[in-house]
């Protein structure tokens, strides 16, 4: 409990820091809204959030950049063609992630990522709308999640049902 | 040199915020035009952010520009869930 609240109050301060640009009078109102948001942080929950690995978050920044880019350029080529080259579709992604808030996350990384939007999250299956459903997006959620389970520091579920 | 990088990367930003754009106009249905938004936030902004970030060549506004585009990339990552979710359960309800 105490070390989460310590590493958050640094984060917290670290943002507020950046946010006022180094501005030395905004700490009078900074700090006791950086240790209050520290405390609010931690009793909210939000395990795998302060487990954050620091091995892990390059090759997560990586592939999310690497990803967003050919992914964009693909929909952009699909939308910008003069007839739409698309093919919407849904499509079930089993969840191999067990953590709670590692799961928010990869949902949200899905909707980023270019081609896919997850619609809806439910039990340990995602819904996944595709902008072209012929194509399999498994390979690539695959990738996703492991560099997420990386991220966090978490073992994938294994067992291929 | 870094102003050329600079304005290369807002340049190409804003290209991606208008192929958004076009996409969100001609997509047929409401989850493929979310598509169209969800990534304009994404590379449109984060070329625009890393352009602008490059130009002002001071660490902190680099940093907070960067904070923004997080923000951002937060928002319109649940807004967009958040959407399809709202359509999706009256679809299969209905």
């Amino acid at each position: 409990m105490v070390p989460g609240i310590l590493a958050r109050t640094a984060i917290l301060a670290l943002l507020w820091w950046i946010i006022t640009q180094g501005e030395v009078g905004a700490w009078l109102i900074g700090l006791p809204a950086v240790v209050l948001a520290a405390m609010a942080s931690v009793s909210f929950g939000g395990a795998a959030l302060s487990r954050v690995s620091l091995l892990g978050l390059p090759g997560f920044v990586a592939l999310f950049l690497r990803e967003s880019v050919r992914g964009e350029l693909d929909v952009a080529r699909r939308t910008l063609a003069p007839t739409l080259r698309i093919q919407p579709g849904f499509k079930n992604h089993r969840l191999q992630l067990n953590d709670p808030s590692a799961r928010i996350f990869l949902t949200n990384c899905i909707s980023l990522l270019p081609g896919t939007l997850a619609a809806r999250l439910d039990g340990d299956h995602v819904e996944i709308h595709l902008l072209d459903a012929s194509a399999d997006p498994e390979p690539d959620l695959r990738r996703l999640e492991q560099a997420i389970a990386r991220l966090f520091d978490l073992s994938l579920e294994t067992n291929d049902a | 040199m870094i102003e050329v990088m600079a304005s290369l990367l807002t340049v190409s930003g804003v290209g991606f915020y208008l192929a958004g754009s076009i996409g969100l106009l001609r997509l047929p249905d409401l989850y493929s035009r979310l598509h169209a938004l969800t990534k304009a936030d994404n590379l449109g902004l984060g070329l625009l952010i890393a352009g602008l970030a490059l130009h002002t060549q001071d660490l902190l506004i680099a940093l907070k520009l960067v904070l923004i585009w997080l923000a951002v990339l937060a928002a319109s990552a649940a807004s967009a869930h958040l959407i399809a979710q709202h359509a999706r359960r009256r679809e299969t309800q209905s």
